[in-house]
Order: structure tokens, then C-alpha cells, then sequence
């Protein structure tokens, strides 16, 4: 399935032209020596398999304008940073795939870029890579960069992210700051756990009943105000535990790429 | 950029030099070219050391002697281990030696020691010793002093040795230089197109080309590339150079210490010297090899930037080397030695690659001006200009596209829904396999016949019996490759009444007839075209008259019809039977290989296949095939045995069927004029087109076809 993000992503970076609208960075078009303050982590790995690690980054370093000196700083700075010193000297199709993510990671931060563009970045790590690049990425927030992130797990997204936006089949059916999004959705779901049947649960408020393991119930609702009327019809049955949210991100997605493909 | 950009390739070149394989390799060209060079000085003094070869103790020698001194104290027995031979013109051979012996007034005596190799000492010395002996004979006699005396007056005679390890005078002095590049100029396009395949491969497959385009633009990173394996080659060759330097100091200290010599001087090894021919040739060599070595790599860059897999680089290389091997051993053959080249040579031999065997060899035979020289120069520099800048731009869409791009995606998709497509462009496919099967064999064959009827003089009936054979054994198997096509799209057996059928042969006989005089009509004053050119017969026999009509006549009309009304047409009627007529008529004229038939045929193909799809049998084709080469044959051996009465008989009797061709295809034509319409199917000319432009196989069949049709036209008529 291509939706066009790293498509978007490429028409940024200006490896490929756009057909119309421009990119700024800093209201600046994007050129060569901007390009060098932008950091880009490729979904499926940008590293050669025959070169050591030392030799990649001095290449990748010197791509993005650094001298041979910062290079060397830099690097060692985010490999300790990692954990990952060992690698230094190492080929790197000797490297398992979880560290190459990392090393990948690195590339993308090595010049110590006001843009980074991440795309996919947790992709290929185990949990604990997972919070340890998690934490990183955020420190980085917390330091003022500017960070472009994509990812198909929302809750990654909802962690990380102020603004997002949301892409389908290369158009865009949601954008704006995410707790706003999530404050306008008007929306509200109760998960019970216990016995309901669904054919008499008939509330013309509740608009989608998921009912994925047994005894477990996702109803959602039209209207944080009918929560109420909703409950009252649930408490006929014999439930054990009912607990009311607001919809997650990717609730809803699954909400606006469902209507498009109703549509 | 332009910093980024040399930075870069510095790195890249200095990690090529570090890696393990480069130094691997130089080690092991230092020891093989050190190894190669002393490897002659090397046994020559393992042979001294040993002496054991018995053979070679015994010295032959050719004297060139006035007074015939030497000879004669060497019949004495003066010498040891020294032979005496006659003076061959044939040049010294190995182990042989040739003395020649001046006497003058001013040093009496001069030697000079021409041999293959080195001398052995003891020998010398015996030498040595002897031409001392005869001096000081002359000597005396010359000034009538005392042998004692003049001996002590006297030192040693100087001989002059000459060593003739290598004899360069046997060499085609260019011709050597020109194969000596051209060898160089192959491993050189070897080495750099596979390593710049594998570079941009591997990095293409890694996608790291699309991290490098966020720094540096895509023609920065095409030049990165090819600069950086270019760059590496000329430092091995630079190394290799220098390896040959050190060589050829160890051998000359080998030959000095060990062997006694004098070392000859470099200019006289490479016994060459520059004139300005020879000058012109270099540089413009060296010229023409940057470029074309920098095109070539720009070709295979933006091949390899469209693959997706490590096979697909490698033969995207083995493509640019094929290209390279094809144009240093085809391009040159162009050029013949012996004529003046013509405008059609000269424009090719500008053209870029080609030029750089071309030029060279057009330069020897003086036969291209320096204007033209300054054209192909320009042209090249004009493509390389352009490829720079194009090329850069079909690299980046080759490397950003991964081979699943959407476009790609919907090509596939539309060919597997369209079932009929595939088909039809699997049947176009086998159809051209029959075609080019029909081609080389019966050219093949053809060239066997005319070995055997030139080998074996049994007559015209023989040659024409041979032919029949290699007819059949030509068509029969594109026939039987067709056959096993048909019973899958059997068209439903419903054939027309038997009348019909008769009533569609008198009409096609009709128009068939009327064709053919239109066609003789146009090209009668132009066309030199005689059928018995090309098949010869015996018409003053009963058998040589009868071959000749199975020939003409029996034959094609049951195995054409068979291949093209039945096998070809019934295969690609499903298709639409436009089609399928249009498509198996351009076959039926192809494969008559000339022109004045071909466009007959193809008409004659038209009718015919309307006819067998009208009436759903071959049988009517046939008939109409045979009547029409029947008559044709007929009129032709009126011709040739000169009876009128024949002609007269058969063009009252073709009279009267074409009368009544006419008169039914007239009650046709106003009464049942449904027959003659055609169904209409849904497949498009576009289709049709795509399916069969898009096959290599087609394309090449086609162009067999055409170049041997234009070549017979121009070899027989």
C-alpha cells in the first residue's frame, strides 16, 4: 500500500520536484545548503553492507558538509550514547538488523540537524531499543528540533507528536494539532467486560459496537453528552467493568478511513 | 558542492586502496611481471651454473671471415666445443652465433659476436683467445716484429657482442601498437564497467543513493561514481608502469652481473620511431579512450541505476562489455583495406565508441582528412556533453525507482486481467519462432545444396530434387512447431456447402488472376525479376518437367497453405480475422525472400486467407495456390522449350474459367452479398500493435527478413 509518505518526504528533501506548493524551512526554499541541516532517516536502511561503519559515516559526514574532526566527535558521542562503541571498526553487514536501525537513527542526527525527518524509526528494534530511541527522539524535542515523524503505530504517534496528519492512498483526511483533533472528536468509547447481547442494545447514540475477544465490548458513542443514556441501557445487563474514554488516535483513523472507503 | 563532491571521492579512492583485494592484487602484478620479464636471464644463468645440457656446450658458428684465418685454426682444433656452419640467410636461430671479422688498417682486426643469446664464458674466452691469436699473427707480419714483442704491446681485442633476445624487426610495426590498445582498451572497459556496476548496485539496493541525493545532486553523485573507478584505474596503471620499471632494472643488473652483457637502451628495445603518423594515432587514442571510457561509464551507470537485484547488475555489465567486444572486432571489418571508404564508413566512424578503432585504422590507410578527424573529436566531446547532462537526470529516476512503481504496477495488473493480450502476444511470439526457425534453415540448407549440387554433377534433375528435399525439410518444421496450436483453437467444423467452395475458387482464381497482370502491369518495364534464376530445371526431359512442377506448383500449394492457412491463420483467427489475415499474408510475403514475389504473395495472401476463413477448410486455398502456380509454370515452359501451341491452349482455357470466374462472382455480388462480410471482433489495433512491437523476437525476425530480401535483390536481379 503506497500513501505517499515517503513520497512527501523525498519532495522535501527536493530529490524529487514537486508538482506544486514549496517547501520552506525557516521560510527559506529548500536548497543544498539547507538541505544540510536536515536530517533524514530512510524507512528500509540507507547503510552500504560492504562498508565498516567508521567508513560510512565519514562519507555520509561529508555528505552534509561536516569536517573530518566532527565527524569523528559526533560519532563517537552517539555511539556511547548507544552503547555501541564495539561497532566502531565493524562491517556492517556483520551488524544485526536492530543495531543497524540504530546506526541508522545516528546518521540521521550525525550532523546535528534543526530538521529531522524520521520515517519509521522503531522499525526492526526490540522493546527495550524501542524506549531507549523513544526517550532519545524526545530529549531531542525537548532541545527545540524540529522533528517530521512517521509511523503506523498511533500510539507511538500520540507520544511523540504536537501535530499531525493523516494520510490515505496519498490524500490527506485529517491535519492539525493533535489534542484539539482529539478534544473536537465528539465522540466517547466504553469498553465493557461481561454479557451483553447486541441486538438489544438498540440506543440510536451509539453508532459501532466491536466485540473482538469474548465478554469484551468496545462501544462508541455520538456525543459525549448521550455517554449517560448509553450507560443506562448497558447497566440492563450483567457487566462487570465499564471504562469511558476518549477515542485514541488510532480509533480515530480507523473512524475517518473507514467512512472514505464506505464512501 | 564542488567540495563536498571531491572530499568524497578522495574518501571513496583512498578506501578502494585500502582495501584487501587491491593490495592482493598489486602484490601479486609486482611478483608476475618481475617474474616475467627476468624469466629468460633467469634461465640462461641456471643453465650457465649447471651446464648440464650437453647439447648446448657445443657452440655453432657462421663465420663472416676475408682470410679465412679463424676458420682455418678452428679446423685445427684450436677451439673447443665450437662447431662451424654455413651462413643461412634465415637469421640466427637459437644456439647459434654469427662472427664476423673485418681486418682494416687502423685496428687490424674487428669482431663482432651477433648471437640469441649469451655466450657462455669458457666459450668466449676460447674465442677471445683465438681472434688475440690472429691479431697478433697480422701483426707481426704487417710490421715484422717478434710475437713476444707484440704481444706485450697489445691488450685484449675488443669484440662488440650483440644479444638479440628480442627481435622486433618480425613485428607489423602499427599493427602491433593498434592490437596492443585495443587489448589494454578491453580490460580496461572490463574493470570499470563491473566495478561501477557494483558500486552504484549495491548502493542502489541498500538505498543509500537516496540519503546521497539529500547532499549532493544526482549529477554530482553520477560523476562521484564513475571519477572514483576511474580515478583507481589509472593509479593501477600508473603502479602497473612502475612495476615494469623495477622488472627490467633487476634483469638488467641480472644481465650485467651473471651474463656479462651490454644492456641495450630503452629507445632501442622499443624499436620505434615517432613519425607523425604514428604520433597522430596516440594521441588521438588516448583522447578517444577518456571519452569513451567516461561514456561508457555514464551508460552503465544509468543501467545499473534501473536494477533491482545483484544478477540484474551483473548483466547489465555483461550489456556494456558485449557493446564494447562487438564494436572492437565487427566495427573494424567495415572498413575495407583494399577500397576507397565510402560517405556511409566515414559518418560511422565519427560516431562515438566507434571512433576509437575506427579512426586509428582510417589514419593508416589515409583515408580521412583532418577535418574529419575534427568532427568525430567533436562529436565526442558533444556526446559526453550531453549524456553529462540527460544522463544525470534518467540515473535519478532509475535509482528512486524501485521497480514497483505504480505505473509498473498498473502495466501488470492491465496484462494479467487482459487474458487476450497475453495470448495474442504468446501466439505473435511462436508465430515469429516459426518465421525465424523457416529463415535459418532454409538458408542453411540452402548453403549445403548449393556445396552439394557444386560437389556432385549429376545434372539438373538432381540439383532440382535437392531443392524439393531442402524445401520440405525447411517449412516442415515451422509447420510442425504451429500444428500442436491449432487443435487448442480449433475453429467449430462447419463447413460450407461443396458448392460454395467451388463457387469461391472460380472467384478467387478471379481475382488472384487479376492481381497478378495489375502487378505485372506496374513493375514490367522496372523488375528484372526471372523465376528460373532461381529455380533452375531440365525442360528438354519428362522428369526434369515434372520436378519442376512439383516445385513450383504442387508443393508450395499444399505446405504453404498448410503453414499459413492452417496452422498461422486458424492460431490468430480468435484474434479478429483482420488481423489474423493481414498478419499471416505479411509472413506468407516474407518468406518468399524477394521483393517482385513478396508483394504478390502478400495480395495472393489476402485473398486466400479471406477465402479459407469464408469457407472453414485449407482445401479451396490449395486449389487456388496450385492453379495459380500451375498456369505460371505452364507459361513458363512454353517459354522455355519454345511451343507456342502450349501457351496458345492454356491462355484459351484460363480465358474460359476466368469467363466463368466472372460471371459468378457477378451473380454473388448482386444476389448473396452477405457473403462477403466480415465479422467484426473487439481486440484493437492498439493492442495488436503494442503486442507485436514490444518482442525483441519480432523485431529481429522482421529485420532478418528485410536486410537478406534487399540482399538478394541486389545479388540476383
Amino acid at each position: 500500500m503506497e500513501h505517499g509518505k515517503s513520497t512527501l518526504f523525498r519532495c522535501i528533501l527536493n530529490i524529487i520536484p514537486k508538482d506544486k506548493g514549496e517547501a520552506l524551512l525557516d521560510n527559506n526554499p529548500i536548497n543544498y545548503s539547507i538541505l544540510d541541516r536536515i536530517g533524514y532517516l530512510i524507512e528500509e536502511g540507507s547503510l552500504t553492507p560492504e562498508y565498516t561503519v567508521y567508513n560510512q559515516f565519514c562519507t555520509f559526514g561529508i555528505l552534509k558538509n561536516m569536517s573530518d574532526n566532527e565527524i569523528i566527535e559526533s560519532l563517537l558521542y552517539w555511539l556511547k550514547k548507544f552503547d555501541m562503541l564495539e561497532y566502531l571498526n565493524m562491517k556492517i553487514k556483520n551488524i544485526s538488523k536492530g543495531n543497524r536501525q540504530k546506526l541508522q537513527f545516528i546518521v540521521s542526527v550525525l550532523h546535528n540537524p534543526t530538521l529531522l525527518i524520521l520515517d519509521e524509526p522503531f522499525s526492526g528494534l526490540d522493546p527495550i531499543s524501542v524506549d531507549e530511541l523513544k526517550s532519545v527522539i524526545l530529549e531531542l524535542k525537548k532541545d527545540g528540533r524540529t522533528i517530521v515523524f512517521s509511523s503506523h503505530q498511533m500510539e507511538h504517534v500520540e507520544l511523540i507528536c504536537d501535530d499531525i496528519l493523516l494520510l490515505d492512498k496519498g490524500n490527506m483526511i485529517l491535519y492539525g494539532d493533535l489534542n484539539e483533533i482529539k478534544n473536537s472528536y465528539n465522540k466517547k468509547k466504553i469498553s465493557v467486560v461481561g454479557k451483553i447481547d447486541i441486538e438489544k442494545l438498540n440506543n440510536e447514540n451509539i453508532f459501532k459496537i466491536v466485540n473482538d475477544k469474548f465478554d469484551t465490548y468496545e462501544i462508541y458513542v455520538n456525543g459525549s453528552s448521550n455517554v449517560t443514556s448509553v450507560l443506562d441501557s448497558i447497566k440492563l445487563f450483567d457487566v462487570q467493568n465499564i471504562n469511558i474514554s476518549n477515542l485514541s488516535l488510532e480509533d480515530i483513523f480507523m473512524d475517518k478511513a473507514g467512512i472514505k472507503y464506505e464512501e | 558542492m564542488k567540495n563536498k563532491l571531491y572530499r568524497l571521492a578522495v574518501l571513496g579512492i583512498e578506501q578502494t586502496l585500502k582495501m584487501k583485494f587491491f593490495i592482493i592484487l598489486n602484490i601479486l602484478m609486482l611478483v608476475s611481471i618481475v617474474g616475467v620479464v627476468n624469466f629468460g636471464s633467469v634461465k640462461q644463468i641456471i643453465a650457465l651454473n649447471t651446464g648440464d645440457n650437453v647439447n648446448k656446450n657445443i657452440l655453432k658458428i657462421m663465420v663472416a671471415d676475408d682470410t679465412a684465418r679463424f676458420t682455418k685454426l678452428i679446423q685445427d682444433g684450436k677451439i673447443k666445443d665450437v662447431e662451424i656452419i654455413d651462413y643461412s640467410e634465415g637469421g640466427i636461430k637459437e644456439g647459434n652465433a654469427l662472427i664476423e671479422i673485418k681486418y682494416d688498417e687502423t685496428n687490424i682486426i674487428n669482431v663482432k659476436i651477433t648471437s640469441n643469446e649469451y655466450i657462455k664464458d669458457e666459450q668466449y674466452f676460447n674465442i677471445q683467445t683465438i681472434i688475440n691469436k690472429i691479431r697478433t699473427d697480422i701483426f707481426s707480419e704487417k710490421y715484422e716484429i717478434s710475437l713476444s714483442e707484440t704481444q706485450q704491446l697489445n691488450n685484449d681485442v675488443k669484440i662488440e657482442r650483440v644479444v638479440l633476445t628480442l627481435n622486433y624487426s618480425d613485428y607489423i610495426k602499427y599493427q602491433g601498437v593498434v592490437t596492443v590498445i585495443a587489448f589494454i582498451m578491453y580490460m580496461l572497459f572490463i574493470f570499470i564497467a563491473a566495478t561501477i556496476s557494483s558500486t552504484i548496485g549495491m548502493e542502489k539496493i541498500s538505498k543509500t543513493t537516496e540519503y546521497m541525493l539529500t547532499g549532493i545532486s544526482e549529477k554530482a553523485y553520477l560523476w562521484y561514481n564513475i571519477l572514483q573507478v576511474n580515478i583507481v584505474f589509472v593509479i593501477q596503471m600508473i603502479l602497473s608502469g612502475i612495476y615494469y620499471l623495477i622488472a627490467n632494472v633487476i634483469n638488467s643488473i641480472l644481465i650485467i652481473k651473471f651474463l656479462g652483457g651490454n644492456v641495450t637502451k630503452i629507445e632501442d628495445m622499443v624499436n620505434l620511431s615517432l613519425d607523425p603518423i604514428l604520433f597522430k594515432i596516440i594521441i588521438l587514442t588516448i583522447f578517444q579512450t577518456v571519452i569513451c571510457v567516461l561514456i561508457l561509464s555514464i551508460i552503465q551507470a544509468i543501467m545499473t541505476s534501473k536494477v533491482n537485484n545483484m544478477t540484474d547488475i551483473s548483466n547489465s555489465s555483461m550489456l556494456v562489455i558485449m557493446i564494447v567486444i562487438f564494436v572492437c572486432f565487427v566495427c573494424p571489418n567495415i572498413i575495407n583495406v583494399s577500397e576507397t571508404v565510402n560517405i556511409f564508413v566515414k559518418i560511422i566512424s565519427c560516431l562515438p565508441i566507434l571512433s576509437i578503432v575506427m579512426i586509428p585504422k582510417l589514419i593508416l590507410l589515409h583515408q580521412i582528412s583532418n577535418i574529419g578527424i575534427i568532427i568525430a573529436v567533436v562529436v565526442n566531446i558533444a556526446t559526453l556533453f550531453i549524456l553529462s547532462i540527460f544522463g544525470a537526470r534518467w540515473f535519478k529516476k532509475g535509482l528512486l525507482d524501485s521497480g514497483n512503481s505504480r505505473k509498473a504496477d498498473k502495466r501488470k495488473k492491465d496484462e494479467i486481467y487482459d487474458m487476450n493480450k497475453t495470448k495474442f502476444k504468446e501466439i505473435i511470439f511462436k508465430i515469429s519462432i516459426a518465421m525465424l526457425m523457416y529463415f535459418v534453415i532454409s538458408n542453411v540448407l540452402g548453403i549445403i545444396g548449393i556445396v552439394l549440387k557444386g560437389t556432385f554433377d549429376f545434372g539438373a534433375n538432381f540439383d532440382n530434387a535437392i531443392s524439393i528435399i531442402i524445401w520440405i525439410l525447411s517449412i516442415l518444421p515451422s509447420y510442425l512447431y504451429l500444428k500442436p496450436l491449432t487443435e487448442k483453437n480449433r475453429i467449430v467444423k462447419n463447413k460450407t456447402s461443396i458448392k460454395m467452395s467451388i463457387d469461391w475458387i472460380f472467384m478467387g482464381l478471379l481475382v488472384v488472376t487479376g492481381i497478378q497482370f495489375i502487378i505485372s502491369i506496374l513493375t514490367n518495364e522496372n523488375s528484372n525479376f526471372d523465376i528460373t534464376k532461381l529455380i533452375g530445371a531440365d525442360f528438354t526431359s519428362i522428369i526434369g518437367i515434372t520436378l519442376f512442377i512439383i516445385q513450383i506448383a504442387i508443393l508450395p500449394a499444399i505446405f504453404e497453405e498448410l503453414l499459413f492457412r492452417k496452422a498461422m491463420l486458424t492460431v490468430l483467427s480468435k484474434y479478429g480475422n483482420l488481423v489474423s489475415i493481414l498478419i499471416t499474408s505479411t509472413c506468407f510475403a516474407l518468406m518468399h525472400q524477394n521483393i517482385t514475389q513478396g508483394v504478390f504473395a502478400f495480395f495472393m495472401g489476402i485473398i486466400l486467407g479471406f477465402i479459407t476463413i469464408k469457407t472453414k477448410s485449407v482445401i479451396p486455398a490449395i486449389i487456388i495456390h496450385f492453379l495459380n502456380n500451375f498456369t505460371a509454370a505452364i507459361s513458363i515452359i512454353a517459354l522455355q522449350i519454345n511451343n507456342t501451341t502450349i501457351t496458345y491452349i492454356s491462355t484459351i482455357i484460363i480465358i474460359i474459367v476466368l469467363l466463368i470466374s466472372g460471371i459468378i462472382l457477378f451473380k454473388n455480388i448482386l444476389k448473396n452479398k452477405i457473403i462477403f462480410k466480415f465479422e467484426k471482433t473487439e481486440f484493437k489495433i492498439n493492442n495488436i500493435l503494442s503486442c507485436i512491437l514490444t518482442q525483441y523476437i519480432v523485431i529481429i525476425t522482421l529485420l532478418l527478413y528485410v536486410i537478406l530480401t534487399i540482399y538478394m535483390e541486389i545479388i540476383l536481379f
